[in-house]
């Protein structure tokens, strides 16, 4: 039987099939933004085509088919999502385009230039309730069905294909909207209906409603693409289990994601991270950086004591999303990011890329402007007549051109100029990279530096380097190792609810009581998927403030029932936590509890990596040939090894370059490469 | 051109030390009590070389952003010798350099292996100052009345609080836990600064670092100039009223302008602005030069926008004479300062640079209307509340080709400032949230319009409260719009008591609510550019349909004719009223 991947990107959609001896195989086609799901199942069709099978044949032969996609993504950036209606409470219709007036959440101080921001739901399609939940909860004016009705019979003229329903201190008792919601569902068809205390049941309207709405307008949209594909797939003669990638590192049903699209913004990046956790526990790693650099961006992700690092909420351009998703700083670098001078004369790298079409100049197909790949090529680090396992010849001189008018400006020669480019990206990269360790607060020196994508391996050891990581770690996949990844996902979600208390005053009852009711949820939205209470896998953690703050840090709580000592030990946390994140704490001030979290997971059924083959040779047998490569100001004569086939115990002392099939890892001088049992390449700097 | 370091390395301190103040502000973010710096951003912060040229001039409030430099360099005169490692000095004083009482400066030296190498601070608004009223006083007779005065002083030496001195200014506050609280978190923010500079010293060593430094300073002030020689040369004139002086209603002050650009360099001169008051809207000299640069530099085009530092300053001129509203006298009262004139100098600024530069021209934000309440609150650590909210400040004015931005709010911190949560507020004051809207027809009308003006209601569920209306404006008069657009519109304010609605005639004195009064506040947008008859009927046809332009409005002011029962335009009616539009 086969398990397969399919990772839908905005220009191609990556294959993965593994079969029942580990054994991999990738493949690439174009994605089809019109209908993703051709792309999807385009792509399927080739891997049945590589295994001498017809399509039918190799989908009834497959168990399950994870899915990531950047369909939802796309739909809210373009705005190419239902007809939405919002239903707010009077007075409060204007909460997603108001705001809250962070204008530099999203745009420079220094910008005045910026077009009005136009929200997912016009204001015309924005009504009104005459409703009233106060914070706390109490509800002192109900619905009038008869005001929902006059407002269904404009939703019907309008022909609305989703309804967004959020209340003001709805988190606090969400009757009102579900009272709403029951009306919507019995006198409209065909309509997606949202409650914001559904989708993201905390304090905060702004940040709710934005959520809700992002979810409504994604209803319909998903639900026809993942039907659409389900159907197709189906017809083809699949019988196994199809699951969705989300956000939040977790798959889920499609059922579950049906109802909760907004899930799936985001999901892209998401991968890496969560790859790098069950990766991890093989090579003995519990703590690592990921950083996956492909054409355009770097998106770097955390594994802290083994767990992948969240976070609440994201921008999408100007619209905020409010749910957890895994937190994924990405900025404009990667292998054909152009390297240009800025306002002040500084050499600059990104974020303009060259992308996919036309590439790099050294593709020659049009590109015209310098790319971290026409620096790698001058540089002897990626070769011209070894890309993509010698499919395409790459155009040396080209590239060589366009570098020559950096180096015109920097008063440098070609060679140096092209190190510059690369030490640019790699420093630019490194500094996004500490958005998401040093500023949280996490140390990067206690971190591997785990690279994939296509570029990461040229550019791991650099980064490394700056950064001080521990290693740096090269998967025996690394350019595919986002699909690689999914396949490594737990089923899950995460849930929320909101609970106010002094800490030394919360009630451990109450607060099971909100667990088990999260649990509830929980094994409702499995039930298709047949799990019961004993397969869940369960975290806890609760958000914290000292009284008066507005931010919250999270802790974690033990996943058995909350017990009083719990609670106490809590405060200990909280104080220590606050002192290594910002310098100080507060040891006479309450701490108040604001939200109660769990992630319910059900472990998937991951195969053992397979290890590959031992040697206690020399690394001078592997070498295929030797070139000339560009380091530290010089050329120097560099040993090429040839990737597949290295053996585990191989150990390779930089300067030298390893070439892979769709990547090209470089050592430099210093560094020390070992290949370990499955493949992996692990490079050490040596201490002086 | 400064060659000692290498474009890269030059490159990396640069984006590093930027990362600083992100940090920085990130830090005080997440921790402090205060809503004005949690959600609304009132932050200045950044770090400053050792002999306090600014280094990095991050995002914040433009009042204090360039002259926080002030009290760096006042403390490295005042303690000369005896400024050591883990020190940390405080003032809220305009005297040294802050804007006004409500302002608490935190200033750190950082030192590496024994030498003073630069400075950091981080200021902002706080909760209470002490003084004769909760919050701030603004109607005080004297500067004692109006605050707490804390001179420049070290509240920390070499790592160690001076609990006598924290002691005594928080026995003059009506907040002390919380002031407690904000003072660690402040303090806390330098920290971060400390530690990452050090980190950066550590990394690239003294003499790159400072290399590095000068050099970014030196291209940015070829980059401003450069920018400013495309501008055509010549001088312009602007004159803007605010409603009152600070203490006596009805009787309007004026900040006047004069902008010459000649040479590549610009020189605003503001001596004929009028003479300081007895109120509370002085402004002095270095709140004045600091909102002078921060807007100058949105003229300067979002390229540059990364780079500011003490090189950007250097081609822009600044003239004003002493003991007038924008370069006050030491004892001078200024508790309204930033928001009345601060503002009132932004938008003579905007007017003057906006008729320099007509395809950058941008209009003023809506004037300030939003409450101060204060009142008893048991629930919380001190018994005293202060409710400080931008909810119902209207958006950006218009800029050449695009409407205002909606609801980047307030001109005197050039939209920097934002909104809370309802639900957070009503979560934590005692008072509820009636609405919090757009309202229709309340913007500046114009070819691109200003974000429209808001109606906000709440009623008071606690005990007895007060709004402090100082940094009110708005009510009598307006600033004014560009190339013909409209300006912005006046501010109105409600109380209703026992049934009865009254409209409050001088919202800037204190207005008392009983439990169960309510208290409304309806504000105008911002100003405009461009005719409104100029503007695209199509663009006014999606406002009515939206009702932020009613059908009249859109008849009376755009000249469009749009059908009220099917919402499509006339265009033969329209056609017509635009040409006799033209023709008269």
């Amino acid at each position: 039987m086969y398990k397969v991947c399919v990772d839908t990107g905005g220009t191609f959609t990556d294959c993965v099939v593994l079969d029942d001896q580990g054994r991999k195989e990738e493949f690439k086609s174009p994605s089809t933004p019109e209908d993703f799901s051709i792309g999807v199942v385009n792509s399927i069709s080739d891997a049945a085509s590589a295994f001498s099978l017809t399509d039918e044949q190799f989908l009834d032969q497959t168990e399950l088919i994870i899915h990531g996609t950047t369909a939802a993504t796309n739909a809210v950036v373009t705005k190419n999502v239902a007809k939405t209606a919002l239903i707010g409470t009077k007075g409060f219709r204007d909460v997603i385009e108001i705001r809250r007036s962070s204008k530099i959440e999203t745009h420079s101080m220094y910008e005045a230039f910026i077009p009005p921001y136009e929200p997912l739901v016009p204001r015309y399609l924005r009504f009104g309730v005459n409703e009233k939940t106060k914070s706390s909860g109490e509800i002192t004016k109900g619905i009038n069905e008869d005001e929902i009705l006059e407002i269904i019979e404009q939703l019907k003229k309008e022909q609305i294909e989703a309804v967004a329903v959020c209340f003001i201190n709805s988190f606090a008792n969400p009757e009102n909207e579900k009272t709403v919601a029951t009306i919507l569902e019995k006198h409209l068809d065909n309509v997606f209906v949202s409650c914001s205390s559904e989708i993201l049941p905390k304090i905060g309207e702004y940040e709710r409603t934005s959520t809700c709405v992002i979810n409504a307008s994604l209803g319909p949209v998903i639900k026809k693409y993942l039907t659409r594909l389900e159907t197709k797939l189906k017809n083809q003669g699949f019988q196994g289990q199809l699951l969705v990638m989300q956000a939040n590192q977790y798959a889920q049903s499609v059922s579950a994601v049906i109802r909760k699209p907004a899930y799936l913004v985001g999901s892209g990046p998401a991968a890496a991270p969560a790859g790098s956790a069950y990766l991890g526990k093989f090579i003995g790693e519990e703590n690592i950086v990921t950083a996956d650099m492909g054409g355009t961006t770097l998106d770097s992700g955390m594994l802290s004591r083994g767990g992948v690092i969240l976070k609440s909420g994201m921008w999408l351009n100007d619209d905020r999303l409010g749910i957890k998703v895994v937190e994924v700083s990405s900025i404009g670098a990667g292998g054909g990011s152009i390297a240009w001078f800025d306002s002040l004369g500084l050499l600059r790298i990104g974020p303009k890329s060259a992308g996919a079409e036309p590439g790099p100049v050294c593709y020659g197909r049009g590109g015209t402007e310098p790319t971290v790949t026409d620096a790698a090529v001058i540089l002897g680090y990626v070769p011209d007549d070894y890309f993509w396992g010698g499919k395409y010849k790459l155009d040396k001189e080209g590239a060589r051109n366009s570098i020559k008018k950096i180096a015109d400006k920097l008063g440098l020669g070609v060679e140096e100029t092209a190190q510059a480019i690369f030490t640019t990206v790699s420093s630019t990269m490194a500094d996004g990279i500490t958005e998401i360790t040093t500023r949280r607060g996490h140390d990067v020196r206690d971190f591997s530096l785990l690279v994939c994508g296509g570029a990461g391996a040229m550019c791991g050891a650099f980064m490394g380097g700056l950064l001080n990581t521990k290693n740096i770690i090269v998967p025996k996949f690394a350019a595919s190792f986002c699909a690689w990844s999914m396949f490594c996902m737990d089923v899950g979600r995460d849930y929320i609810r909101t609970y106010f208390s002094n800490l030394d005053e919360a009630d451990e009852d109450e607060i099971n009581r909100l667990y088990q009711e999260m649990i509830d949820e929980a094994l409702a939205e499995f039930s298709v998927l047949n799990v019961s209470r004993e397969n869940l896998s369960l975290v806890k953690s609760v958000d914290l403030r000292y009284s008066g703050q507005f931010h919250e840090i999270e802790l974690t709580l033990p996943s058995s029932d909350i017990s009083k000592q719990d609670l106490i030990n809590l405060k200990d946390d909280f104080h220590r936590k606050h002192n290594d994140l910002f310098t100080f704490s507060l040891p006479n001030v309450d701490i108040e509890t604001r939200n109660l979290r769990l992630i319910a997971t059900v472990k998937s059924d991951v195969s053992d990596l397979p290890e590959i083959e031992k040697t206690t040779g020399k690394a001078e047998a592997y070498e295929k040939r030797r070139r000339q490569c560009f380091f530290e100001g010089k050329f120097m004569d560099t040993p090429i090894y040839d990737g597949p086939l290295l053996k585990a115990g191989t150990c390779i002392k930089g300067h030298a370059i390893i070439e892979e099939p769709t990547t090209t890892v470089v050592i430099p001088p210093d560094f020390t490469c070992n290949v370990d049992q499955y493949g992996n390449y692990i490079l050490n700097k040596e201490v002086q | 051109m400064n060659n000692k370091v290498d474009p890269i390395t030059l490159s990396t301190i640069w984006h590093f030390i930027q990362r600083v103040c992100r940090e920085m502000r990130e830090t005080a973010e997440r921790t402090a009590t205060n809503v004005l710096v949690v959600t609304l951003h009132d932050m200045a912060y950044g770090i400053w070389d050792s002999e306090g040229r600014a280094i990095a001039i991050p995002e914040g409030f433009p009042p204090r952003l360039i002259s926080s430099a002030f009290p760096i360099r006042f403390a490295k005169k005042k303690f000369e010798g005896k400024i050591y490692p883990g020190d940390i000095f405080l003032t809220n004083s305009p005297r040294a350099g802050a804007v006004h009482l409500a302002d608490w400066v935190f200033v750190r030296p950082i030192f590496y292996k024994d030498e003073l190498m630069f400075w950091t601070c981080m200021g902002t608004h706080v909760a209470d100052s002490g003084g004769a009223h909760p919050g701030t006083h603004f109607l005080a007779d004297d500067n004692v009345a109006e605050g707490l005065n804390i001179p420049l002083l070290k509240i920390v030496e070499k790592g160690e609080w001076k609990e006598d001195l924290a002691e005594l200014i928080l026995e003059n506050n009506r907040l002390p836990k919380m002031m407690r609280h904000e003072m660690s978190s402040f303090m806390g923010s330098t920290a971060i600064a400390e530690k990452r500079m050090i980190e950066l010293l550590e990394r690239y060593g003294r003499e790159k670092v400072n290399a590095s430094i000068d050099a970014m300073v030196e291209r940015t002030e070829s980059a401003v100039r450069e920018e400013i020689g495309k501008w055509d040369e010549g001088t312009w004139y602007s004159e803007v009223y605010t409603d009152d002086d600070g203490k006596t209603m009805g009787a309007p002050v004026a900040v006047r302008c004069r902008l010459t650009i000649k040479n590549g360099e610009v020189t605003f001169d503001f001596s004929d602005t009028d003479p300081e008051t007895s109120g509370n809207a002085n402004a002095h000299y270095h709140q004045t030069l600091s909102n002078i640069m921060c807007t100058t530099f949105l003229f300067l085009g979002s390229d540059l926008a990364a780079f500011h530092n003490e090189g950007s300053m250097q081609p822009i001129h600044v003239i004003t004479r002493k003991g007038t509203l924008v370069d006050c006298n030491p004892y001078a009262l200024t508790a309204g300062s930033p928001a009345v004139v601060g503002s009132l100098t932004i938008e003579a600024l905007l007017s003057v640079l906006s008729q320099a530069l007509s395809h950058r021209a941008i209009a003023p934000y809506a004037r300030l209307a939003a409450p101060i309440l204060v009142g008893r609150d048991e629930k919380s650590p001190d018994g005293v509340y202060v409710f400080s909210s931008f909810s119902s400040v209207a958006g950006a004015g218009a800029v050449h080709g695009y409407d205002g931005y909606q609801c980047a709010c307030d001109m005197g911190t050039l939209g920097v400032v934002g909104k809370s949560d309802s639900e957070d507020e009503m979560a934590r004051f005692p008072w509820d949230i009636l609405r919090c809207e757009f309202q229709t027809d309340s913007h500046g009308a114009g070819q691109w319009r200003s974000s429209p003006g808001i109606i906000w209601e709440a009623v008071n569920e606690g005990g007895d409260a007060t709004n402090m209306g100082g940094p009110m404006s708005g009510f009598t008069t307006q600033a004014p719009g560009h190339q013909g657009g409209a300006p912005t519109q006046f501010n109105k304010v409600y109380k209703i008591s026992e049934g009865e609605k009254t409209r409050v005639e001088n919202p800037r004195l204190p207005i008392h609510f009983k439990t169960g009064d309510h208290f409304i506040i309806s504000s105008g947008g911002g100003a405009a550019v461009g005719r409104p008859e100029q503007r695209d009927p199509e663009a006014v046809l999606r406002d009515v349909k939206n009702d932020l332009v009613s059908v009249q409005m859109a008849k009376n002011v755009y000249k469009v004719v749009i059908d009220p029962d099917n919402l499509e335009i006339n265009q033969k009616e329209t056609e017509f009223l635009r040409k006799r539009g033209n023709l008269s």
